[in-house]
This record gives C-alpha cells, structure tokens and sequence, in this order.
C-alpha cells in the first residue's frame, strides 16, 4: 500500500471512530471518558484530512486550494474502483489489501 | 446543512460486475428496510422530536444513513459496470434496463419503486423511536438474508459492516427511547404526547 493509500485507509478508520463517539455522546452526554476519546480522535481526523488534502486531493470542498485551479472538481470519485484493482487479480490470496482497503481514485 | 466529504465510509471495491447480485442489494438502496427510507425516516422526525439530546442523535444516524446508502449505492453502480447485453438478457437484468439503462434508480429488489409509506413520521416521540428500532431490526435481517446469497468477499466487506450498524443504531435509538421516557410520566408514558399536548407539569424538564 502507498503513503497515499494508508493515508486514506487511515482517515476512514478514525473517523469512523469520532462518528460512533459523536452517536454514543448525543444520548451520553454526561460521559466524561467518551468525551474524552471524542476530543482526542476529532483532533487527529482533521489533522489527518487537512494534511492529506494538502497532499494529495481536497476530501473535502473546504480544504480545497482552488487559488489556482479547481483542484475540487478533479478530486476522484468515491464510488468508482480504484484503479490498481488489476493488481489484485494477481494476488494468491484472492484478496489484495491494497485495493480492499482503497475508496476513490488511486 | 450539510457538507460532502469525497470518501465512502467504507470502502467499496468490486472487481467482477454480477447484475444478478445487483438486483438483489438494490434492495438497500431503495426497499422498504433500504438505506434511503432509514435516512428520510429519521431526518423527518426530528423537527418535532421536543428533546433536542434524541432530535441530534435522528441528525447525526440520519447523515450517518446517506453515507450507507452512498455506499449501497456505489456497491451496485460497481455491480452494473461495463454490463455486456448478453449478461444483461441472461442476468434478468434487462427489465430494469429498460427503464434505467444502467443508471441507479431506488426500488425494491421485486422491482416495487421507493416510496415514501416505507417509512412512518407519527409525530410521537414514543412511537417514532420504537418503529426506528425495529427499522434498524429489519435492514438487520435483510442484511443478513443478503449474506446468505452473497459468496463475493468484495461484496461481503461492506455488507457486513453496514449490517453492524444496525446493531449499534438499535442500541442508541433505545437509550433515546429511555432518555424521552425518563422525562415522561412514569407512571403511565403514555399520558399526553410530548410532541403535541401540552401541560404545565409535563414535557421538557
């Protein structure tokens, strides 16, 4: 897997870790460890989509530099394969983790 | 409001298309358990949800459902992909193909087009939170009857996963359910609707 790609993967696992503490918190308010846990991965997600935004492609509308060109508009589409799935087809496994783990364009 | 992020909450990545597999998942998309009745389902009822905890957490699953039905979605744009006609004729996918071509279109898997009295809006807390329980229950249960007709892993992934926020959507919809009735009368829940009636005694406390 790629830097790109691990990147990717990585923003995928925690944000899914802040939208499961954000559901948890909404009828656990008073939950002080939760919070806790919310502060600390909402602060690494964003760290994690402003960098690889700055890198890579914008994930977002808002962390897009389009001072040049519109970089949001050529950003990949989420539901279309990723590319390198050719690669897969040739793993012994069946299964690549490249690709398994890939959402977008490579 | 609502902001768009170019990524699937899980990832999706088919590298065979099968129409046939297609035309049973469609069912998430546009079913009576689908994703697209769970999301308008709860982001409905929220405007007259009286307490703002359980009115966030219809927010927050309900935009938590537009990704599972981005995902769905994309599960069977993948499926569909370059289709040839003969895999068309001979997948049965050609009924649909008639009217949509290969584009995406919400309807059950019997071909029954969404609609709207999939889901209900009562306007009571009590009764909405129980029928999004058993919404959760029942995509659950079509879940895992996909999983039972479903061998392809690519397809399986994410399948599972969504199956697994069923679960947890169940769960938070139930501490809702507890946190509205522990503001309500104990001694009968039912005594006036906290959507509609109101009392001095009663109500947000």
């Amino acid at each position: 897997m790629t830097e790109k790609e691990q990147m990717f993967y990585d923003i995928g696992i925690v944000d899914f870790v802040v939208v499961e503490l954000t559901e948890f918190l909404d009828v656990h308010p008073d939950c002080a460890e939760a919070l806790e846990y919310f502060k600390h991965y909402s602060k690494i997600r964003n760290q994690m989509v402003e960098e690889f935004s700055q890198k890579y492609f914008p994930i977002s509308v808002n962390h897009a530099d389009c001072s040049k060109e519109w970089t949001w508009g050529a950003a990949p589409l989420p539901w279309e394969n990723c590319p390198c799935a050719a690669d897969v087809l040739q793993d012994k496994s069946g299964s690549c983790e490249t690709c398994k783990m890939r959402e977008g364009g490579c | 409001m609502w902001s768009y992020e170019k990524r699937l909450q899980f990832p999706v990545n088919i590298k065979e298309p099968d129409a046939k597999l297609a035309q049973i998942i469609i069912s998430q998309f546009g079913g009576p358990d689908g994703e697209l009745s769970a999301s308008m389902r709860y982001l409905s009822q929220r405007y007259t949800m009286p307490y703002k905890e359980v009115a966030g957490l219809l927010t927050d699953i309900g935009t938590e459902e537009l990704a599972h039905m981005e995902i769905i979605s994309a599960i069977i744009y993948q499926l569909t992909k370059n289709l040839s006609m003969e895999e068309i004729k001979e997948s049965g996918f050609d009924k649909y193909y008639v009217d949509h071509t290969l584009g995406l279109w919400p309807q059950a898997a019997g071909g029954i087009p969404f609609n709207t009295c999939e889901f209900q809006v009562k306007g009571d807390a009590i009764t909405d939170l129980t029928e999004d329980m058993a919404a959760e229950q029942k995509a659950r249960s079509t879940y895992d009857n996909i999983l039972r007709l479903v061998k392809n892993p690519d397809v399986c992934a994410p399948i599972r996963f969504l199956r697994e926020r069923e679960i947890v959507h169940f769960q938070r919809f139930g501490e809702g359910l507890r946190l509205v009735q522990e503001k309500l009368d104990s001694k009968n829940f039912y005594a006036f609707n906290p959507e509609f009636d109101k009392c001095k005694d009663c109500g947000d406390k």
